[in-house]
């Protein structure tokens, strides 16, 4: 399973990191490969390259604001696999969050 | 900024002590500007997690420099309607609204990233004195690299 995920919160300083944190130890728990970028108060940080997005079996995208090139998501969004959801449901129950996008 | 077995029981009086507190240390300007920010950011969504841990912050020109401050109150109390758990744990976080040092704003979202971490949750609670628990965070601080 390779995943990509986009963390992004108001503030960008709390719950990005640590929503980026908890999807990487959950991925890393299954043997699953991801890879996390951040948009916060240290600008965007891991960023992710059309060539990842492409190859990704599904993206999440943990924010709770409009992000920067959200447009590179948009042929996975036609495939119907994007996950978008608020940070701190990431934090609150990381392991439904990856069974979800498995089941995409 | 560390505090330790503070005897507050709400919400409320915990950001206010901590408001107040990072006001005098200087690191603000005006502690009332900080704590409506705060407040409007919790009524958002609240910043309660589990394990006993909240993370209310905000981002005002009133901060002077970002900085995190800690406090362990002496008994876990709800934090709020929204969230189920309660907290004892509080992690506040004040930036300025441009952003700031970025050596400080990345020594915050490591210590946000290791929360995540039960280890070192565990070394945190367990702390006894406002020294380990100094030693302990500091430690992020020196892997921090930028």
């Amino acid at each position: 399973m390779k995943l990509v995920a986009v963390t992004a919160c108001t503030t960008g300083i709390a719950h990005t990191y640590m929503a980026q944190e908890a999807l990487e130890k959950e991925c890393k728990n299954r043997g699953y490969e991801i890879k996390v970028e951040t948009q916060g108060g240290l600008g965007i940080e891991n960023e992710l390259t059309e060539e990842e997005i492409a190859e990704a079996d599904a993206v999440i995208l943990a924010v709770s604001i409009g992000i920067e090139g959200d447009e590179r998501f948009e042929e996975k969004r036609d495939e119907g696999k994007v996950l978008t959801m608020d940070p701190s449901v990431v934090l609150k129950d990381v392991s439904s969050v990856i069974d979800q996008a498995e089941k995409l | 900024m560390i505090f330790l077995d503070v005897e507050v029981n709400n919400k409320n009086e915990a950001l206010e002590y901590l408001v107040k507190q990072a006001e005098e240390n200087g690191l603000i300007i005006d502690h009332k500007l900080l704590l409506e920010e705060v407040k409007k950011r919790e009524e958002k969504v609240s910043t309660a997690m589990e394990f006993n841990i909240a993370i209310p912050h905000g981002k005002s020109d009133t901060v002077i420099e970002p900085f995190i401050s800690y406090m362990k109150t002496q008994n876990p109390f709800p934090w709020d309607e929204d969230s189920p758990n309660l907290v004892q744990y509080i992690f506040l976080i004040g930036v300025p609204k441009k952003d700031g040092n970025k050596i400080h704003l990345k020594y915050i979202s490591e210590v946000s990233r290791k929360l995540i971490d039960d280890d070192f949750r565990r070394k945190l609670f367990n702390c006894k004195s406002v020294k380990e628990t100094y030693d302990l965070l500091n430690s992020i601080n020196k892997e921090t690299t930028i």
